[in-house]
C-alpha cells in the first residue's frame, strides 16, 4: 500500500512516516501545497493524508483541484482548525475523512486503514482468501493460523493484490502501488516478489494472467 | 438660487420646523382674518361670501401643510430609529440619514463605529484561530512523543503526556468556540436558512460516519430560518449530529418546528431536534454533559466539549438547549433558537 503525506511541519510528516512505514505502507512525503499537488498528479497512491494549512498553495485547494482531475484517492484530511464549518468545507471539496489536530497516530492510522479498505469494496479489517488471512492493522499474514514471514516489499505485493482480489492487477500498477516515489523502480523486481510469495505461501497462492497482470489464485 | 435655498431649508429639521411654524403662524393669521372678516360681515352685510371662502380655504391649507412639513421631518428621524432595530435584528448592516443633515454627521459616526467594530470581531477571531492552529501542532508532536514513550518504557510518563495534551486541546477547543461566539452572537446576528446547512453538515456526517451506515432523517420546512450566524449554527448542529451518529446504532433523523409565543412569557423560536436510537444518556448525568467541561464518557475519542459548547453558543444567542430520551430509547437533543425574518 502506498501513501501519501503532505504536511508543512516536517517532524509532524517524519513521525508520521515512520509509524506508517513500520506498518508496511511505502510513504512520499510533502512538505507544501505545490509537491503535493504534483505528486498527487503524477503518482498512483492508495490513501492521502493532508494537512490544511500548508505553504504555496493551501490544502483545501489541493483537494479540489485533485477531485477536479477526478482522481479519486481517498484523502484524510488532519487540520488544527477543527470547526464544523471547516469540516463542512473539506468534506464538499473532496475529502474522505478529517481528524483535527493534536491527534491519536493510532486513530490516524485505524482511518487510513478504513479508508483504503472501502475504497476497495472490502468490510472486513481483516482480509482473508482461503486459509490466508493478512491483517493491515498488524501487516501480519498468517497461512492456515501459522505466522508467515514476509519482507516489507512481499508483504506490499500481497496487501495490494489482497486487497483488489476480485480483479487482475497489472504488472505497471502494482509496481506503483510499492514503492515509495524517490525509489529505483525496476518492474522486473515484482516477478520476483511474486516469485517469493509462491514459494512461501505455495505456488497455486497467485496466479499469472498472460499479458494481463496477477490475481489471487483460487482460494 | 430659491430652488436650492428651498432645498437647504428642507434637508435640515432645524429649517423644517421654522418653517412649518412659519406656514403655522401664517395660516392661523389669516384664519383669524377670516374671524375678524365674518365679525366684519354681519356688522357690514356689503362684503362678498366668494372672498370669505378663500380666506378660509388658503389659511387651513397653509396650517395643513405645515403639520405634514412637521410630520414628514419627524418620520425620517423614526426611520433612523428602526433602522437601528433593524440591526439589532440582524436585517440591516448599516444606518441610512434619510436625507436629513443635523442627523447625518450622527448616521456616519455610528456606521464607523460599526465598520470598525466589525475590523476588530475578525481580526480578533483571526488571532484566536491562528493561536489555537499555532498551538495545535506541537500539541500533535507532543502528543506523538507522548505514544512513542507509552509503547518504549515503563513509567507513566507517557500516559500523563497524553492526557495532559488531551486536556490541552479541548481547553482549545472550547475556548476557540466560545471566542466565535461572543463575537457573533451579538445582537446583529443574521438570518440562516435552517434546510441547507442541515443538509450540508448531513452529508459531511455521512462521510465522516462512513462505516457505521446510518441512515438519516431531515424533516424541516423549506423557508425555515433563526437568526444566527451561519457558522455557529454549523457548529451547534455539527456537535450534536456527531455525537448523535457516534452513539446511534442505525438512525439519526433532524427536524425542526416553528413554536409561537403563547400567553406564558414563552418567546417565539425554532426547535431543532436530533434524535438517535443509540444507548441514551443517563437521566442522573444529562445536566451535567451540557456545564463546561464535563463529559459522560471520558473514553470515547473526541468526545470533548462538544454539548457543553452547543449549551455555550445557544445561550449566546438566547436559545438553549434540552435533553431527554427519545421514543425509540436513544437521546433526544432539542436546540431552540430564535426565529429568523420569514
Amino acid at each position: 500500500m502506498r501513501l501519501l503525506i503532505v504536511e508543512d511541519e516536517e517532524r509532524l510528516a517524519r513521525n508520521l512516516a515512520a509509524m506508517f512505514e513500520s506498518s508496511g505502507y511505502a510513504v512520499d512525503l510533502a512538505f507544501d501545497g505545490e509537491r503535493a499537488e504534483r505528486l498527487l498528479c503524477d503518482e498512483r497512491y492508495d490513501a492521502a493524508i493532508l494537512d490544511l494549512g500548508l505553504p504555496k498553495i493551501d490544502g483545501v485547494t489541493v483537494l479540489r483541484r485533485c477531485r477536479s482531475a477526478s482522481n479519486a484517492v481517498p484523502i484524510l484530511v488532519l487540520s488544527a482548525r477543527g470547526s464544523w464549518h471547516e469540516k463542512v468545507e473539506a468534506i464538499d471539496s473532496g475529502a474522505d475523512d478529517f481528524v483535527v489536530k493534536p491527534f491519536q497516530i493510532e486513530e490516524v492510522m485505524a482511518r487510513v486503514r478504513a479508508l483504503i479498505r472501502r475504497a476497495a469494496g472490502q468490510l472486513q479489517s481483516e482480509l482473508r482468501h482461503g486459509a490466508l488471512t493478512l491483517d493491515p492493522r498488524t501487516a501480519k499474514v498468517t497461512l492456515g493460523g501459522a505466522p508467515m514471514r514476509l519482507t516489507s516489499h512481499e508483504y506490499r505485493v500481497l496487501a495490494y493484490l489482497m486487497h483488489h482480489r476480485d480483479r487482475v492487477v497489472s504488472q505497471i500498477e502494482l509496481t506503483e502501488h510499492i514503492y515509495a516515489q524517490d525509489f529505483e523502480r525496476d518492474s522486473n523486481t515484482v516477478e520476483v516478489f511474486i516469485g517469493r510469495l509462491r514459494r512461501k505461501l505455495g505456488a497455486t497462492s497467485i496466479e499469472t494472467v498472460r499479458g494481463l497482470g496477477y490475481r489471487m489464485g483460487a482460494p | 438660487m430659491t430652488l436650492r435655498a428651498s432645498g437647504v431649508i428642507l434637508r435640515s429639521l432645524r429649517g423644517r420646523i421654522l418653517l412649518a411654524a412659519l406656514l403655522w403662524s401664517l395660516g392661523l393669521f389669516v384664519m383669524l382674518n377670516h374671524v375678524v372678516y365674518k365679525v366684519m360681515v354681519a356688522l357690514l352685510p356689503g362684503l362678498r361670501q366668494s372672498q370669505m371662502i378663500l380666506f378660509g380655504l388658503t389659511g387651513s391649507s397653509l396650517m395643513l401643510a405645515a403639520l405634514w412639513l412637521l410630520a414628514s421631518a419627524l418620520r425620517r428621524v423614526d426611520a433612523v430609529r428602526s433602522g437601528v432595530a433593524s440591526l439589532r435584528s440582524g436585517e440591516g448592516k448599516r444606518l441610512d440619514a434619510g436625507g436629513l443633515a443635523e442627523l447625518e454627521p450622527l448616521v456616519r459616526d455610528m456606521n464607523s463605529l460599526l465598520d470598525h467594530r466589525e475590523r476588530v470581531v475578525r481580526r480578533a477571531l483571526a488571532t484566536a484561530g491562528d493561536l489555537a492552529h499555532g498551538l495545535k501542532t506541537p500539541l500533535a508532536i507532543v502528543a506523538q512523543e507522548a505514544e512513542r514513550l507509552e509503547a518504549t518504557s515503563e513509567s507513566e510518563c507517557g500516559v500523563t503526556l497524553r492526557e495532559q495534551v488531551e486536556r490541552m486541546r479541548r481547553q482549545v477547543d472550547y475556548h476557540l468556540a466560545r471566542a466565535r461566539a461572543s463575537a457573533s452572537g451579538t445582537p446583529y446576528g443574521a438570518h440562516v436558512e435552517l434546510r441547507p446547512v442541515a443538509e450540508r453538515l448531513v452529508r459531511t456526517m455521512d462521510r465522516l460516519h462512513a462505516g457505521k451506515g446510518h441512515a438519516f432523517a431531515i424533516d424541516i420546512p423549506e423557508s425555515c430560518t433563526v437568526r444566527c450566524e451561519t457558522e455557529d449554527l454549523e457548529e451547534m448542529l455539527g456537535n450534536i449530529l456527531d455525537n448523535a451518529c457516534k452513539w446511534a446504532r442505525s438512525a439519526v433523523t433532524i427536524s425542526a418546528s416553528r413554536i409561537a409565543a403563547d400567553a406564558v412569557r414563552t418567546p417565539s423560536g425554532v426547535t431543532i431536534t436530533v434524535e438517535d436510537d443509540g444507548p441514551g444518556i443517563d437521566p442522573a448525568i444529562r445536566d451535567r454533559v451540557l456545564q463546561r467541561g464535563v463529559r459522560a464518557d471520558e473514553a470515547s475519542p473526541g468526545s470533548g466539549l462538544g454539548l457543553a459548547i452547543v449549551a455555550d453558543l445557544a445561550d449566546l444567542y438566547g436559545g438553549s438547549v434540552t435533553l431527554e430520551a427519545a421514543p425509540r430509547g436513544g437521546l433526544r437533543v432539542q436546540l431552540m433558537l430564535p426565529p429568523g425574518a420569514v
